[in-house]
């Protein structure tokens, strides 16, 4: 398989060259596997969500690189703009069903206090 | 004159509720040693936290549209975004204590459900708390980004292709950034 165009801008150079060093050799590291398909899986490369074609690759547990996919005459070029901080919180969203928390009252029933679980599959009321 | 003076963030006068920590406390700590339900006060906190949190992320994001859209200052978008990072970096501390698993100790299957569903109430919005500041931030780093690409235009373009080539540059990097150090 082709390895990946990069163009490195002026801006992901800065950006390299205020990390640490062992972060820098980090992105080096990265940047190695994503050019040559070799590491996907760990590099997980993802669209960032409400942003417009800005993508990411992984470098290390805190910290992203970002790029934008184009494509010019000599087919896919990916322009590498941006690396910094960036926590990730799915794990802690991963924890967490889709739940509704909500609270209704009527004179006949008194407080009802509802928490509803994901799915649907579970609701659970309580009578005041 | 612009309504962001010195590309300061605004979003932050959406006030957490007076009670969040108390709700947190109550919701991951004293669950634990709960025997009963959830109260209603403490569903109605919990309910006002979510709020909070789909509030902060519109005004976040309506914010620093605004500021990138209108600086181009690279200090101050510095500043703004360091400002961000503190925030989320407070707020991440604040939150750590409460959010690791916490197994309610009602006795009672269905209260014990109902404290668990609340925890995952709570732990989705924390997290969507700390990505809305994340990426509000990020927001800013990349208009920052974007300010430096126009300023460097007419510099020569580097575009590499496989491995060695990455290494080659960024070993020249390292050892340029050496050389001068």
């Amino acid at each position: 398989m082709q390895a990946r165009r990069l163009e490195i801008l002026p801006s992901f150079q800065a950006a390299v060259e205020a990390l640490a060093p062992d972060v820098r050799a980090r992105v080096a590291e990265a940047l190695v596997h994503f050019t040559e398909r070799s590491a996907d899986n760990s590099l997980r490369p993802e669209l960032k969500n409400g942003f417009e074609n800005v993508w990411s690759i992984r470098i290390s547990k805190g910290y992203r690189a970002f790029y934008k996919k184009l494509r010019d005459s000599e087919g896919a070029i990916y322009l590498m703009f941006h690396v910094g901080h960036h926590d990730d919180y799915r794990a802690l969203k991963k924890l967490a069903s889709r739940v509704t928390v909500s609270i209704s009252t009527s004179s006949k029933a008194g407080m009802q206090v509802s928490v509803q679980t994901g799915g649907g599959r579970g609701r659970q009321e309580r009578k005041r | 004159m612009s309504d962001i003076p010195d590309g300061k963030i605004q979003a932050a006068k959406v006030d957490l509720p007076a009670r969040t920590d108390q709700l947190f406390n109550a919701v991951f700590v004293l669950s634990t040693s709960a025997t009963g339900q959830p109260g209603a006060p403490v569903v109605a906190e919990a309910n006002a936290y979510g709020a909070y949190v789909r509030q902060l992320a519109l005004r976040l994001e309506a914010e620093t549209r605004k500021l990138a859209a209108r600086l181009s200052d690279e200090e101050k978008l510095v500043a703004a975004a360091q400002e961000l990072m503190q925030m989320e970096s407070q707020r991440r501390m604040a939150l750590q204590p409460y959010v690791a698993a916490a197994r309610p100790a009602a006795a009672k299957a269905q209260a014990a459900a109902n404290w668990r569903a609340l925890q995952n109430y709570l732990r989705d919005h924390a997290a969507r708390e700390l990505e809305a500041l994340r990426d509000a931030r990020l927001r800013l780093e990349l208009r920052r980004a974007e300010v430096i690409n126009q300023r460097s235009a007419p510099q020569v373009r580097i575009v590499l292709q496989g491995g060695a080539q990455i290494r080659l540059h960024f070993g020249k990097r390292a050892g340029d950034a050496s050389q001068k150090a």
